[in-house]
């Protein structure tokens, strides 16, 4: 079985401003960020270089799709996922 | 189908991929606006397009009209996604539009498993060409001056702390944004403010909305603010800043 450690990284420009360090109980120690430099490059190591669903060139609008499909004389395909953003990586 | 299904089954699928650019207009709606459409005539369209959902989530094809050529929630096999997109682009070319009525095709399963077609409601609703002036795209609704958006990046790591090189499945890798708003903020630097030059334990109230979107996994299961299913439980959330 392969045995994973989970690590999740919260980043947003907020958090590194202000230096926040989380403390959870996790499977082995958290490692120690000590700059706001050292968190931006760690979070950039997680990021996947290349997401596969994001080939899609998908819209967000119904009415643009729509017009779209009736200029182009194509039918629309529609994804119904729950609330999430369109470029949302985890739907 | 979860949605993470859909990513991870359908739509990470090279073929899927390249069919779904060259033949199609992808759309990604949310199922709220499908599920409770808006009061006026984008409405319209998506309750039109929600009159024969099989579930709240799905994928299906429309017309230029927006009347659904087939749902589908499932599939057989790879190969049964493309042969549904292949379907779906035949019943395009036989109603393009409104003129000729036509019922909605449902599958559970594409092709094993059919549903009852759901008949054409005989109305032709008028497609606006945009938004009505004063009224954002509810795909993408405003935010409110001063919020900050946040990204959150996960990944699994393997038994070398390394991150691991599968990226297709949610339970190896997720991406997800919030928002912080202005009072959130307001508190978070009041909390700064009064914690002098030594280390300050962050007030639950802000972090706790920070820690409800870092899982992995199926996102529906939200661990965290389940809509009633689930009663997750923060036992230890400690943030901390200097």
């Amino acid at each position: 079985m392969k045995t994973m450690k989970i690590v999740i990284v919260a980043g947003c420009i907020a958090l590194l401003c202000a230096g926040t360090a989380w403390a959870q109980e996790a499977t082995s120690p958290p490692k120690k960020v000590t700059t706001p430099e050292a968190l931006r490059n760690e979070i950039e190591a997680l990021k996947a270089v290349k997401v596969a669903w994001r080939e899609i060139a998908w819209k967000s609008c119904l009415l643009e799709g729509l017009k779209e499909s009736r200029a182009q004389n194509k039918p629309a395909l529609l994804w119904v996922f729950i609330d999430r953003p369109v470029d949302d990586a985890r739907c | 189908m979860f949605a993470g299904a859909a990513r991870e089954a359908v739509f990470s699928n090279s073929d899927v991929i390249r069919r779904d650019n060259a033949h199609f207009v992808p759309v990604a709606l949310k199922a709220g606006l499908v599920n409770n459409p808006p009061d006026d005539e984008e409405g319209l369209l998506y309750r039109e397009i929600g009159r024969s959902k099989p579930a709240p989530q799905g994928i299906c094809a429309v017309n230029s009209a927006g009347k659904v050529l087939a749902w589908s929630l499932m599939f057989d096999d790879d190969k049964s996604v493309l042969a549904f997109l292949d379907h779906a682009a035949k019943r395009f070319s036989d109603y393009p539009d409104a003129r000729k009525p036509f019922a909605a095709e449902r599958y559970m399963k594409y092709p094993s498993m059919k549903m009852d077609d759901v008949e054409d409601s005989g109305r032709v609703l008028p497609v606006p060409e945009h938004h009505a002036i004063g009224k954002h795209c509810p795909g993408a609704p405003p935010i409110g001056r001063g919020t900050v958006l946040a990204r959150i990046f996960g990944r699994a790591l393997d038994k070398n702390d390394k991150p691991v090189a599968d990226t297709l499945l949610q339970e190896n890798y997720i991406e997800d944004r919030f928002n912080i708003d202005v009072p959130t903020q307001e508190n978070l630097a009041n909390a700064l403010a009064d914690a002098g030059k030594g280390p300050v334990k962050l007030p639950i109230e802000i972090t706790r909305q920070w820690v409800k979107q870092a899982y992995m996994g199926v996102l529906d299961v939200q661990p965290l603010d389940n809509p009633g299913r689930i009663k997750g439980e923060l036992k230890k959330c400690s943030f901390t800043a200097t």
